[in-house]
């Protein structure tokens, strides 16, 4: 069964009486332990996708569901419980150390204080940062924003990881090294959606798709690259109005 | 000389004096996916840089030691002849490097098909999208199947080089593609500002 399913969503923005198209009927599964790649230019539709999976945003049309259930009943404040989104931009948030910053998701929830800092620690050296424990966020090089950003989705036990273009500001020397990384995790039977706008993004993945204008366009699977149109070739781009 | 296989082959052997068999295994790895040759090939190949003195034989006394040889026993033994690149072979190779970083091929091509395709098609915009769709699909094939890099983690300072090959590589690669998945999110914009002057529409391009 699958894990995350959307189903023909949709989703426009008005910029003053005009009306922009952000996803145009698109419909994507992803199953536990799967990872799968989207990969688009900025303005494609790449990051809207992934905010209405997690909940983040609303459509305008279509069905999603995680874990069977609609996402959009589960959704009171915040994500979703099973969901962590990583946002690479992590802005410089308050005064408060790497760590707290990384258990904030638990403390949020009520868990005591002790066992989330002793959670974020674990969820730090998975990714490599534990180094960045008492540092700042201000203190953090693009890389190190990443993979503190990959823990704090992690820190709560996601089912589903939701990542944006996690190598967009990354040195050109680590990139891949934040992509095993989130290989690592969907190796760990954690179900990786991810966004990218480079083609090493789309190595080593189960799955990979591409969007633009709104629309998923084509597919592939990484092991068999059984590449298969998505949409007849007539509609290009986002519905035009 | 025109044949793909031909430039790849004599890539491999600038990079290390080999035999067939050796560079058809190096040629599976490195090229895999792009160029799949059978091993006939490979010897067609060689014959034909031999022929254009862009490889030569390489004297026996010159040969590394190979593992396999000294298992066999001598009478059984088949030489194996090992190529080198000659000087101008090297100095080919590196223009015909320069030319196709300049001039990729796939393009051309495609953008061939179009005109060739579209000047005969009444539906001339379909055409361009089947064509660019069709080209995206190829690409996303291609940039899935690429690994990601060997780690830096080599033993030995050869191997280590040898890494560091297989790493330009794929950035090589990888870049192509880069580029390619950036002509095709331009060439729907294109033929998409150009259907909407045809019928007059004005439209927001999608968002975020």
């Amino acid at each position: 069964m699958s894990l995350l399913t959307l189903e023909r969503v949709s989703k426009r923005y008005h910029r003053g009486r005009r009306e922009v198209t952000a996803l145009d009927d698109v419909t994507l599964t992803v199953a536990p332990g799967e990872l799968v790649a989207i990969w688009g230019m900025p303005r494609s539709g790449r990051t809207t996708l992934l905010r209405i999976a997690a909940g983040l945003e609303q459509p305008d049309g279509g069905d999603v569901r995680f874990g069977g259930e609609a996402l959009l009943a589960n959704h009171a404040d915040g994500l979703p419980l099973g969901i962590g989104y990583v946002e690479v931009g992590l802005a410089n948030v308050g005064g408060e150390s790497i760590l707290d910053h990384v258990a904030m998701p638990l403390l949020a929830r009520g868990t005591a204080p002790e066992t989330a800092r002793a959670r974020a620690t674990l969820q730090l050296e998975r990714v490599g940062a534990l180094a960045c424990a008492h540092l700042q966020p201000r203190e953090l090089d693009p890389t190190e924003r990443v993979r503190v950003a990959i823990a704090q989705a992690l820190v709560a036990g996601p089912r589903l990881l939701l990542v944006d273009d996690p190598t967009r500001h990354v040195d050109l020397l680590e990139r891949e090294a934040v992509l095993l990384l989130v290989r690592s995790i969907a190796d760990g039977n954690v179900a990786v959606l991810m966004t990218t706008g480079e083609a090493m993004g789309v190595s080593g993945v189960d799955r990979a798709l591409t969007i633009s204008g709104g629309v998923l366009r084509a597919e592939a699977s990484g092991e068999r690259a059984n590449v298969v149109a998505l949409r007849s070739v007539r509609s290009g781009g986002a519905e035009r109005r | 000389m025109r044949s793909a296989v031909n430039w790849a082959v004599l890539g491999l052997v600038i990079e290390r004096p080999s035999y067939g068999y050796e560079l058809f295994q190096r040629l599976e790895r490195r090229y895999g996916g792009v160029l799949e040759p059978p091993i006939s090939q490979i010897y067609a190949a060689l014959n034909a840089l031999e022929r254009a003195e862009l490889i030569e034989p390489l004297p026996e006394e010159a040969r590394a030691p190979v593992p396999d040889d000294a298992l066999r026993p001598a009478a059984k033994r088949q030489p194996k002849v090992h190529y080198r690149a000659t000087a101008s072979g090297a100095r080919a190779f590196r223009t015909w490097v320069a030319e196709q970083m300049r001039d990729d091929p796939r393009h051309v091509e495609l953008l061939r098909r179009i005109a060739g395709t579209a000047a005969a098609d009444i539906d001339r915009t379909g055409t361009m999208r089947a064509l660019v769709d069709a080209y995206e699909r190829g690409c996303l094939k291609e940039a899935s199947m690429l690994p990601l890099p060997p780690a830096r983690d080599a033993a030995s300072p050869a191997a280590a080089a040898g890494e560091l090959v297989e790493r330009l590589v794929l950035a090589a690669r990888r870049g192509l593609l880069d580029a390619h998945f950036a002509w095709i999110a331009y060439a729907r914009k294109e033929i998409d500002a150009f259907e909407r002057t045809r019928t007059g529409t004005i439209d927001e391009p999608a968002d975020a």
